[in-house]
């Protein structure tokens, strides 16, 4: 039995497997590995590799502006953890439980929208928003009585405005994902918990939350691995890392690195501590995800 | 520079350009997007290689870039034809087509950063052709690559040793002598000894600007590329906001007392309106740097900082360069710069130049076409005059600035022809079609031009009062964010935005200067 499912797998679904497994090694799992390889030297991206050991590694944690971009995307993966994904569901599920609001579409539609722009008109459209002289929220703000801010410019809100926009994008994203979850839901549970009296509030926490937690926790492992990588918005809005790398993040500070100082040892140390840190936070929720 | 290319757009196509060049941020960030989230997002969490940042940019970009390739060769070749046999009517967007009889000729490719559009891809294709109708054995296949893009490829490819034949650089340290010193470039030196068939009885290299020759020209003396044109940086002013509030006009013999109390007029007679003394959008870095540039200029002389990368007696902490970065502050101090400038790219700041929003702007010759994208009447009130002098300075002629170049790649197999093209390019009649048509300044001494009178009566006094500054030029001081070596410039870049946010002192940035210099020398084995 057990020789025939061997057989079975080499016959069937290693063939299969082999193309998407071959791109995969290719694209994917050899870049990954050669990242280790290579932060272990010296390398300006043309010249020979100078062997360093662990140098660029010792380099990277004594740097001061890879743990601020570091923490930039902790404060990303905080916020959308705790904003987008929240008010994502609390959206969905005003939308899903309350029969009598008119023009559903229209909400569902609204609320996705900021999805459906490319981040880098977003960036765009935002950094007009924010333009400090006679940009609009700043004229809004000065007619309100309010001193205007110097959104993108003052080191200690910029990643902050950046951060919003963000939020103000994914929102959307996790509202779907939300909505879908607990359209699966079989009428009949929520139903019955109708008729036995819960409040919405219960509804929602005894009820659909318990259901839907595999769903929430696949949003946990987007929104956290996502906010480590996250480029666009950073590359765009803050583009040399914001004021005094105030809005750096580790995939600008390392494409900076990579591609403007030509410290290829150095980047792929980094590129590598991302690896590690990502994989471990992405296993960590797929775990949770598989649980649940 | 950040965006030379941009800079280079002298005529108002800049905005189609822009465009394109959004277009393709956008693309490149749409498909990072989705990458970076979908896949990436999934993978991560799966048991074998989570997503790389860095692998998924390099994949993204070099599918840009051949996507673009492809494009252009595309394009090409559909308007190309025989010239012997048929002619193709121009399609009516544009004025120059290129005619490339393809038969029985090998390819010379040529990187370049022209978009569609631009006066200066005519200008392109209109030589390319002529060079290819009169030479038997090779035709020249001109290909556009992204500024950006640029910046990556051409490392990837010398690396790899495909480089084109010939390839866009601007001088320096960064796109140029770094590949000269490993041997990836030719050597043009012995033709620029001799005189070019274009302008009989002078050496090739004494009927180009000294300045722009000395930024081709690596420390081992031989020359690695031709400049095509000259672009210089300085301060601009908007005449007409000048005359309107009747503030004193800025002249080129002004000093740093004249210059700051223009500033202090300005605000006085222009109180409680939204319009500044001078636009800085300083978000990129390299704005910032032109005050520094300047200041290091005339206290130390144009060629301090280039020749102290190769010369372990001097150094960068040196009063001077402490008194550079305390003067950037003070003009901060003094309220002289539009609200927010750390914020702002170098377009905003054009933005607001162009709109009548300030009176002054410290920026390159490039700035009367970016203006003309975005307001169409102020710019002809445009006017440049030299960087305020000081008292007891080193240098009072010399300017900051640059350009492009092309280059030949050592492994190109016909570098004698590839020679030929670029004498062809940078010959009298191909320079005037710079200036009149691109109207961008030449790289070519005047007095080669051969200007009629008709010819010089066409040209705005804008571009005459530049030719003017240039011509004192003796020595033109590279960027230095392209002529230095990337340790020195990321301490540099790095340095500007908090020097002008005040978030360093001034003996700090000297300091940082000079700790990345002592890296580079250490790296360059020099020390």
């Amino acid at each position: 039995m057990r020789s025939k499912n061997l057989s079975f797998f080499i016959t069937v679904i290693l063939p299969f497997l082999a193309p998407a497994f071959i791109f995969f090694l290719i694209f994917r799992f050899i870049p990954a590995l050669s990242a280790f390889y290579v932060s272990l030297f010296k390398w300006d991206g043309i010249g020979k590799m100078t062997f360093v050991g662990i140098q660029n590694w010792i380099n990277i944690f004594s740097d001061k502006v890879f743990w601020i971009s570091f923490r930039n995307n902790i404060y990303l993966a905080i916020a959308s953890v705790g904003f987008e994904i929240t008010v994502g569901l609390l959206l969905a599920y005003i939308i899903f439980i309350e029969a009598g609001i008119k023009g559903k579409t229209f909400f569902r539609t609204a609320f996705f929208n900021p999805m459906i722009f490319i981040p880098a008109a977003v960036a765009l459209l935002w950094k007009l928003i924010y333009f400090p002289v006679g940009g609009p929220l700043n004229e809004i703000l000065s007619s309100l009585g309010i001193q205007p801010v110097d959104w993108l410019g003052d080191p200690s809100i910029t990643v902050w405005s950046i951060i919003l926009v963000v939020v103000w994008q994914w929102t959307g994203w996790y509202f779907i994902l939300s909505l879908t979850g607990m359209s699966a839901i079989p009428t009949e549970i929520i139903e019955s918990a109708i008729i036995d009296g819960a409040s919405r509030w219960r509804l929602l926490t005894n009820v659909i939350i318990p259901i839907m937690k595999s769903n929430l926790f696949l949003q946990i492992t987007l929104a956290t691995t996502g906010s480590l990588m996250y480029f666009d918005l950073f590359w765009i809005m803050a583009e040399a890392g914001g004021p005094g790398h105030s809005a750096e993040v580790l995939s600008t500070w390392l494409y900076k690195q990579t591609f403007m100082w030509s410290n290829v040892g150095y980047s792929q140390a980094m590129a590598a501590f991302l690896t590690i840190v990502t994989f471990l936070v992405g296993y960590y929720w797929i775990r949770q995800v598989a649980r649940a | 520079m950040n965006d030379m290319n941009k800079k280079i757009s002298f005529n108002k196509k800049i905005s189609r350009r822009e465009a394109l060049s959004t277009a393709g941020k956008i693309a490149i960030s749409a498909v990072v997007a989705g990458v970076v989230a979908g896949v990436g997002g999934y993978l991560a969490g799966s048991a074998a290689a989570p997503a790389k940042t860095i692998t998924e940019t390099k994949t993204v970009t070099a599918a840009a870039a051949t996507v673009t390739q492809t494009v252009t060769q595309t394009v090409t070749k559909t308007v190309t034809a025989p010239t012997t046999l048929t002619t193709i009517a121009p399609p009516p967007t544009t004025t120059v087509v290129t005619t490339v009889p393809t038969t029985g000729k090998e390819p010379l490719t040529l990187w370049h950063l022209w978009t569609e559009g631009t006066a200066q891809l005519d200008w392109l294709r209109t030589y390319a052709n002529k060079f290819n109708s009169e030479n038997p054995r090779v035709y020249l296949n001109p290909v556009y690559v992204e500024n950006e893009v640029f910046k990556r490829q051409i490392v990837t490819a010398m690396s790899a040793g495909n480089p084109p034949d010939i390839f866009h650089n601007w001088g320096g340290w960064m796109y140029l002598f770094r590949f000269a010193k490993e041997g990836l470039v030719y050597d043009i030196t012995p033709f620029m000894e001799k005189e070019s068939p274009y302008i009989p009885g002078v050496p090739w290299k004494d009927t180009l600007l000294p300045g722009r020759i000395a930024q081709v020209t690596f420390t081992d003396g031989r020359i690695y590329a031709v400049p095509l044109m000259l672009l210089f940086e300085s301060m601009f002013f908007n005449r007409k906001l000048f005359e309107k509030y009747n503030v004193t006009m800025p002249t080129n013999d002004w000093t740093w007392d004249e210059f700051l109390d223009i500033i202090e007029e300005i605000k006085r007679k222009a109180a409680g309106e939204k319009i500044y003394p001078i636009a800085l959008g300083n978000a990129v870095g390299w704005t910032g740097m032109i005050y520094l540039m300047y200041f290091v200029l005339r206290l130390l002389g144009a060629d301090y900082v280039e020749r102290a990368m190769w010369d372990p007696k001097l150094r960068y902490d040196t009063k001077e360069f402490v008194e550079a970065a305390r003067l950037c502050q003070d003009l901060v101090d003094r309220g002289a710069f539009n609200p927010g400038f750390n914020g702002l790219r170098d377009t905003d700041a054009a933005m607001l130049f162009a709109n009548g929003q300030a009176f002054m702007e410290a920026i390159g010759t490039w700035i009367y076409g970016q203006a003309l994208a975005y307001n169409k009447e102020n710019p002809k009130y445009f006017d440049v005059v030299a960087w305020p002098h000081f008292k007891g300075e080193k240098d009072s002629n010399n300017l900051v600035g640059g350009g492009d170049a092309y280059a030949i790649a050592k492994v190109c197999k016909h570098p004698e022809d590839a020679v030929r093209f670029l004498q062809l390019f940078v010959s009298p009649e191909s320079q005037k079609m710079l200036l009149m048509h691109c109207q961008i300044l030449p790289t070519l001494k005047t007095e080669y031009l051969g200007l009629t009178e008709e010819e010089e009566a066409k040209i705005p006094d804008l571009a005459k009062h530049e030719m003017e500054l240039a011509s004192k030029a003796t020595y033109i001081c590279n960027y230095w964010d392209q002529g230095l070596p990337p340790v020195i410039t990321e301490a540099v870049l790095e340095s500007v935005v908090a020097i002008f946010g005040k978030t360093m002192t001034p003996e700090d940035f000297a300091n940082k200067l000079e700790s990345a210099r002592q890296k580079w020398l250490e790296e360059a084995g020099i020390a």
